[in-house]
C-alpha cells in the first residue's frame, strides 16, 4: 500500500480503539437485578447468533471507518486498477533526462547536467505535494540499451532495470529517495539523443493506460539533435495525443565556446616498427569566435610485446613519451584545423597515441586516443602468374628496395597454387595480396580469396598477357557479385592523345593518386600506357555498388577500379606491372602509387581507434590455447590503480574452437563502469602455458556531440507544430500545472466513508447503543 | 406497633375512603357479594353500636337508644361472617424488583393491606399468609378491626428473599384453610406456571373463591431498556450481558406467552385474574378490576 504522507500511517493504530472501547464497555455494563430472567434467557438463546453477528459487524465497521479516515488523511494510493474502477486516474510524470556528454557544458561552476538534476528534483517535490502521483525517470543513454521491440515484449521488471524510477509511487519521502539516487547519476560520455528515449517512452506510456501523463524532456537542445526533428516530431505527436502536458526544459546557459579533438588518426601510410608514422590531429572550433594559439599536448605510449607478467594494471602502463606540443595558431569558428604529427615506435606492438586539449566548457571531447598496431613487418603475398615471375620484381623492388632500406613491408612471392592450398586463416597473416597476370584460379583459391578479403584483407589485381577474360568475367566479376569490380571486354591498344602534352593517366582525387593532383608532382605525366584491358561496354556498377574508377586513361577508360568487398578492398588495374604494355613500372611515380595503394588496401586493418564509447568489446580466443580468464583494465586517473574487471570467456557453440569474452555495451559490469568512459582499455589474456598477452582498444567519444550550437527556440517550437509543447529554460520552468487528479478517488472514498457511518449508526441503533427519548437508559 | 403506614398508605386509604359512592359501593358490593349480608348473621352476640347512616336496615335500629338519647344507632352483632378472606402474598426475591415509587413487593403488600383493611371495615374476616419457597408467616383469619395491625406486621418483611415455590405453598394453604373463603393471591407468578395453576386448581376444587393479582413492574412488561447492560437474576445465579434492545422482541414474545398461559389457565380454572402494573395507582387499579368483576357477576 502506498501513502502520500507515510508518517500519518501510524494513525492506523487508532483503528484498535473501537475494540478497546468495546472491551472496556463490557466491563462497565450497567447492572440490573432482574426478576424475569427466564424470558430474557429464552430470548437470548433464540437470538444469540444474530446478536453476536451484529455486534461483530458493528465492531468491524467501526474499525474500518477509522482505518478509512486515516487512509484518506494519509492520502492512500489505491493503485491504478482500483482508481480505474472508481473512475479516478493517477498522474504519471515521465522525465527524460539527457545525460550525453554535451550536458557537461560548464557555466558558473555547474554543468548543464547538474542543473538538469535540480529540475528533476523540483518536479518530484511538486508531485509529492499532491496525491496519486507516479514517477518515471529515464536517461537518454539507458534508453539505447533496450530496443523498441524488446520494450514491447519485456516485462515491467526489465524496463525497471533500465529506468532509474519506473512508475514509482510518489509519497512525501520520494524527493529524499530521488536525491539519494541522483548522487549516483553521472553524465555519460555517449552522444545519446532524445529519439530513442522518446520512442521507448511511447512504448512505456502505451502500457500505462488510463493515466494523466505529463512528459518532461530535460536537455540542452543541440542543433545536431533537433535540426531535423521529423522523427522526434512524429514520436512527440503520438505522445501528445495521450498526454496532458509536454515540457521541454532547457538547462544550458548560452554563450559557451568549445573546442573538440575530432580525429587522431594515422595517415594512410605503411605502418611498421622502426618506421616513423605521421598522424593527423584535427581540432574543431564549435564556438562562435575564432580561437588562437590552441596548444594540444600529445603523448606516445610504447608497449613492448611479451613484457606482461601478470594481469595487473601496473603491467600495462607502458613507456610514456611526451611529444612536442602541437600549436594551432588560429581556428575559425565552425571550422576544423589539421596538423600532422610524427610518431615513432622502435618495436612491434600495440602502441598508443593520445592528445589533450586545454580545459574549456566541455571537457569530455578534449581528449582523443588511438591504438596503433605496429607489426614486426607488414607481410604481403605476391602471386605472379608468369613462369619467369617478371611482374613481382617491380612490386618487390618497391617494398624492399634494398636490404638496408626498411619500408616495413615484407613481400612473399608464391605460385598460383599457393592460394588454393593455403587456408584462409593462414592467408590472414598477409595484409595484402597482389595478383599479377594470373590467368585462372582454382575454385578453392577463389573461395579462399573471397574469405580473405571479406575479413579485411586487401587485394590488388594487375592485368597481363595470360588473363583469361571469360574466366575473369564469369568467376571473378560474376555480374558484380564477385571479387573484381569490373567486367572486361578484352585487350585494347591505347591510342596516344592527339596532344602530346596530355598525360595518358587522368588523375582522380583518391588516396592512391591524390599525391599527383594539381600538378604538385609532374612525375605521373610521363607514364605511357600502350595497351590495357578494355572494360565491357555493358559494365555499369549498380547504384548501391561500391565499385568506382579511381584513375582513368586519357580515353576515359578505367586505369584502376576499386570496390569494397566485405571488410576488405579490391583494386583492379587494367594494365601490366611489367613493361610489356606500359612504362609505368619504370616511372618513379610507380613507387609512390604502389606504396599508397598498399596503404589504402590495408588501411581498414590498421585503425584500432574507431570504437565509440559504450561499444561492446568481443574478445575471441582459441579454446585450445587460452584460459577463460580475461582481465579488462579500464581507463583511470592513475595508471597503477585503474579499475579492473575479470570476465570469463565462454563458448556458445560446442563445435566451435573459439570462445568469446564480451565486455561493455549493455552488459552490466560488476566492478567497473563498462565501456562508458573514453580512453584506453587494456585486455590481458593468459595462455595455457601460463604466459600473458596484452592487447588494447581505444574508445573515443563522438566529437560531434561537442557541438554546442543550440537550436533556436522559435524554430524548435515552429518545427514541432501543431504539437502543444511548453518550452522553458531552467529559471522559467514552473513544473506541471495539472491539479490534483486524484479527486475522483477521494470522492468515492468519501462516499464509502459516509455509507459506513450511516451503516454504523444503524447497527448501533439495532444493538440499542442509542438512547431514545424517554426510554430507560442505562 | 407495626408501622402501618408503610403498606397502609394514608393517601391510599384516604383515596379509598374518599371513593365516591359508586366506587365504595363497588368495593362493598364486591365484598358483600361474597356472602348473604354483611349485617345479618346467625350469631346473636351483640358486638357494638354504630351510628345510623342512610340505607341501614331499620330492623337493626336500636329503638331503646333512640328513646333514651334521641339518636339513631344500629346494633351490630358478631356474626359468623360468610366472608373469610385470606391474603396470600409472595415475598420471594423476585418481588423486590421495581423501578418506580413502589417495588412489586411493596405494591403487593399495599394491595394486601388495603384489601384487608376494607374487609375488616366490612366486619369480615381476613388473614394473611406470606410465602417464598414455603410459607413464612401465617396470620389467622380474624374479623377484629385491630387485626389489621397483625396483618401489616406480617407483611413488614425487611427484604424479600429466596425463591418462589407457589405450588407447594398453595397446597399447604389448601390443607390448612379448611373452610371455604376467598383466597387472594398477590404475586408476580414468576416461576413454574404449571405448578402455580395446579395449586390454584386445588384451591378451587376445595371450593375457595380464588383471585389472583398478578403484580408486575412496567420494566418487566415493557422491557424498554437501552444500552449495554448486565442482568443478574434475582432468584438464580444466571446473568446476562447484552444489549436489551436486541433481545426485546424475543423477551416480549416469551413474556406474552407467559401472560397468555396464565390468563388462559386461570380462566379454565375459574380463577379471577388481574394483571396490575406497579405504576398504576392502587385505587384505580382495584376499582377497575372490581368493576369488571361486578359486571361479570351481574
Amino acid at each position: 500500500m502506498n501513502f502520500t504522507y507515510q508518517a500519518l500511517t501510524w494513525g492506523f493504530l487508532l483503528a484498535l480503539l473501537p475494540l478497546l472501547i468495546h472491551l472496556i464497555n463490557m466491563m462497565r455494563h450497567k447492572r440490573v437485578e432482574w426478576a424475569a430472567m427466564e424470558f430474557l434467557l429464552a430470548s437470548y438463546k433464540k437470538h444469540r447468533r444474530w446478536v453476536w453477528l451484529k455486534q461483530l459487524l458493528l465492531l468491524l465497521l467501526r474499525v474500518f471507518i477509522i482505518g478509512l479516515i486515516v487512509a484518506m488523511l494519509a492520502q492512500w494510493d489505491p493503485g491504478k486498477s482500483w482508481l480505474t474502477r472508481f473512475g479516478g486516474k493517477e498522474t504519471h510524470h515521465f522525465i527524460l533526462l539527457d545525460d550525453s556528454f554535451s550536458m557537461g557544458e560548464l557555466a558558473n561552476g555547474n554543468t548543464a547536467f547538474d542543473r538538469a538534476l535540480s529540475i528533476v528534483g523540483r518536479i518530484s517535490t511538486q508531485a509529492s505535494e499532491r496525491s496519486n502521483q507516479r514517477f518515471t525517470l529515464l536517461r537518454f543513454s539507458k534508453a539505447g540499451e533496450l530496443t523498441i521491440s524488446k520494450a514491447v515484449e519485456n516485462s515491467d521488471a526489465d524496463l525497471s532495470a533500465i529506468a532509474d524510477f519506473s512508475g514509482a509511487f510518489v509519497d512525501s519521502d520520494f524527493p529524499g529517495r530521488l536525491s539519494e539516487r541522483q548522487k549516483d547519476m553521472v553524465m555519460t560520455q555517449t552522444d545519446a539523443g532524445p529519439l530513442k528515449a522518446l520512442q521507448l517512452l511511447q512504448t512505456l506510456a502505451a502500457k500505462s493506460s488510463n493515466q494523466h501523463r505529463n512528459i518532461y524532456l530535460v536537455s540542452d537542445f543541440r542543433v545536431q539533435d533537433w535540426e531535423n526533428p521529423a522523427e522526434i516530431k512524429e514520436t512527440l505527436a503520438g505522445l501528445s495525443a495521450e498526454s496532458e502536458e509536454i515540457h521541454l526544459v532547457d538547462c544550458v546557459e548560452p554563450g559557451n565556446a568549445n573546442l573538440a579533438i575530432t580525429e587522431l588518426v594515422p595517415a594512410d601510410d605503411t605502418r611498421a616498427a622502426g618506421v616513423p608514422l605521421f598522424m593527423h590531429l584535427r581540432v574543431k572550433n564549435y564556438g562562435s569566435e575564432p580561437v588562437t594559439n590552441v596548444q594540444v599536448k600529445m603523448r606516445s605510449i610504447f608497449h613492448a610485446k611479451g613484457t606482461v607478467q601478470a594481469a595487473e594494471s601496473g603491467e600495462v602502463t607502458g613507456q610514456i613519451e611526451e611529444l612536442p606540443v602541437v600549436v594551432f595558431e588560429n581556428i575559425e569558428p565552425g571550422t576544423t584545423a589539421t596538423k600532422r604529427v610524427q610518431v615513432f615506435f622502435p618495436e612491434a606492438g600495440q602502441h598508443v597515441v593520445d592528445a589533450q586539449l586545454p580545459e574549456d566548457s566541455i571537457l569530455t571531447d578534449n581528449s582523443r586516443y588511438t591504438v596503433l598496431d605496429f607489426p614486426e613487418g607488414d607481410h604481403v603475398l605476391l602471386i605472379d602468374g608468369t613462369s619467369d615471375l617478371r611482374n613481382q620484381y617491380f612490386i618487390t623492388s618497391v617494398f624492399r628496395p634494398s636490404q638496408l632500406t626498411n619500408t616495413g613491408i615484407i613481400p612473399n612471392v608464391q605460385p598460383v597454387e599457393f592460394l588454393r592450398d593455403t587456408p584462409t586463416e593462414a592467408l590472414s597473416k598477409y595484409s595484402a595480396i597482389y595478383l599479377m597476370d594470373v590467368s585462372r584460379l582454382d575454385g578453392d583459391a577463389i573461395s579462399n580469396l573471397e574469405q580473405y578479403v571479406s575479413r579485411g584483407g586487401g587485394l590488388a589485381w594487375f592485368a597481363g598477357e595470360q588473363i583469361d577474360i571469360n574466366f575473369f568475367n564469369e568467376n571473378l566479376y560474376r555480374n558484380g557479385e564477385g571479387l573484381m569490380p569490373v567486367e572486361f571486354a578484352g585487350p585494347a591498344i591505347l591510342v596516344p592523345p592527339l596532344d602530346e602534352a596530355t598525360p595518358h593517366l587522368e588523375i582522380i582525387d583518391h588516396p592512391v593518386f591524390d599525391f599527383f593532383l594539381n600538378e604538385r608532382n609532374p612525375l605521373i605525366r610521363r607514364v605511357q600506357i600502350d595497351q590495357y584491358l578494355q572494360v565491357s561496354p555493358r559494365w555499369k556498377p549498380a547504384e548501391d555498388s561500391t565499385a568506382r574508377v579511381i584513375c582513368k586513361l586519357h580515353n576515359q577508360q578505367p586505369f584502376a577500379v576499386e570496390q569494397q568487398f566485405g571488410n576488405g578492398r579490391v583494386a583492379c588495374f587494367t594494365t601490366t606491372l611489367n613493361p610489356e604494355w606500359n612504362n609505368w613500372g619504370q616511372d618513379p611515380s610507380f613507387v609512390v602509387v604502389i606504396l599508397k595503394l598498399h596503404a589504402h588496401l590495408t588501411s581498414s586493418q590498421r585503425i584500432l581507434d574507431r570504437w565509440p564509447v559504450g561499444a561492446e568489446l568481443n574478445i575471441a580466443l582459441d579454446l585450445q590455447q587460452y584460459t577463460q580468464d580475461v582481465t579488462i583494465i579500464t581507463p583511470g586517473a592513475e595508471p597503477n590503480t585503474r579499475p579492473i574487471e575479470i570476465i570469463q570467456a565462454v563458448t556458445t557453440d560446442p563445435q566451435s574452437p573459439v570462445m568469446n569474452a564480451v565486455f561493455g555495451g549493455t552488459k552490466p559490469s560488476a566492478t567497473t563502469t563498462g565501456t562508458s568512459t573514453s580512453g584506453i582499455y587494456d585486455i590481458i589474456t593468459q595462455r595455457n602455458d601460463g604466459s600473458f598477452e596484452d592487447s588494447r582498444y581505444a574508445l573515443n567519444v563522438n566529437a560531434n556531440e561537442g557541438d554546442t550550437a543550440r537550436i533556436d527556440r522559435e524554430q524548435l517550437v515552429s518545427s514541432l507544430e501543431p504539437i502543444a509543447i511548453q518550452l522553458s529554460d531552467l529559471d522559467a520552468f514552473q513544473g506541471s500545472a495539472t491539479s490534483n487528479i486524484g479527486g475522483t478517488a477521494s470522492f468515492w472514498l468519501m462516499l464509502i466513508l459516509l455509507l459506513g457511518l450511516i451503516g454504523e449508526q444503524f447497527l448501533a441503533y439495532l444493538l440499542s447503543y442509542h438512547t431514545p427519548k424517554g426510554g430507560t437508559a442505562p | 406497633m407495626p408501622d402501618s403506614k408503610r403498606f397502609l398508605h394514608p393517601e391510599a386509604i384516604k383515596r379509598i375512603a374518599r371513593l365516591d359512592l359508586r366506587a365504595r359501593h363497588i368495593v362493598e358490593g364486591f365484598l358483600s357479594g361474597m356472602h348473604r349480608s354483611p349485617y345479618f348473621g346467625q350469631s346473636v352476640e351483640f358486638l357494638q353500636h354504630r351510628e345510623y347512616v342512610a340505607g341501614d336496615d331499620l330492623r337493626h335500629v336500636d329503638w331503646k337508644v333512640w328513646a333514651r338519647q334521641d339518636r339513631l344507632y344500629v346494633k351490630q352483632f358478631e356474626e359468623d361472617t360468610n366472608l373469610r378472606c385470606t391474603m396470600v402474598v409472595d415475598i420471594s426475591n423476585s418481588m423486590q424488583y421495581g423501578n418506580g415509587a413502589l417495588n412489586k413487593y411493596e405494591y403487593a403488600a399495599t394491595i394486601a393491606s388495603s384489601l384487608s383493611y376494607l374487609v375488616l371495615q366490612q366486619q369480615d374476616a381476613v388473614g394473611c399468609i406470606t410465602f417464598d419457597e414455603k410459607v413464612r408467616m401465617r396470620i389467622p383469619i380474624r374479623s377484629k378491626r385491630n387485626h389489621i395491625h397483625s396483618i401489616i406486621e406480617s407483611l413488614n418483611v425487611e427484604t424479600p428473599r429466596d425463591k418462589t415455590d407457589v405450588y407447594d405453598v398453595l397446597r399447604t394453604i389448601t390443607e390448612t384453610v379448611p373452610r371455604r373463603g376467598m383466597i387472594i393471591l398477590i404475586s408476580d407468578l414468576l416461576g413454574d406456571v404449571d405448578g402455580i395453576m395446579k395449586g390454584l386448581k386445588l384451591l378451587r376444587q376445595r371450593g375457595h373463591d380464588v383471585l389472583v393479582f398478578h403484580v408486575m413492574d412496567d420494566d418487566e412488561l415493557e422491557f424498554e431498556f437501552n444500552g449495554p447492560m448486565r442482568f443478574d437474576g434475582l432468584e438464580s445465579s444466571d446473568f446476562l450481558n447484552c444489549n436489551p434492545r436486541s433481545l426485546r422482541d424475543g423477551y416480549m414474545e416469551a413474556l406474552n406467552g407467559f401472560l397468555d398461559s396464565v390468563r388462559r389457565q386461570c380462566a379454565q380454572n375459574v380463577v379471577d385474574y388481574a394483571l396490575i402494573r406497579t405504576s398504576d395507582p392502587l385505587d384505580a387499579a382495584l376499582a377497575k378490576y372490581l368493576s369488571n368483576r361486578m359486571s361479570l357477576r351481574h
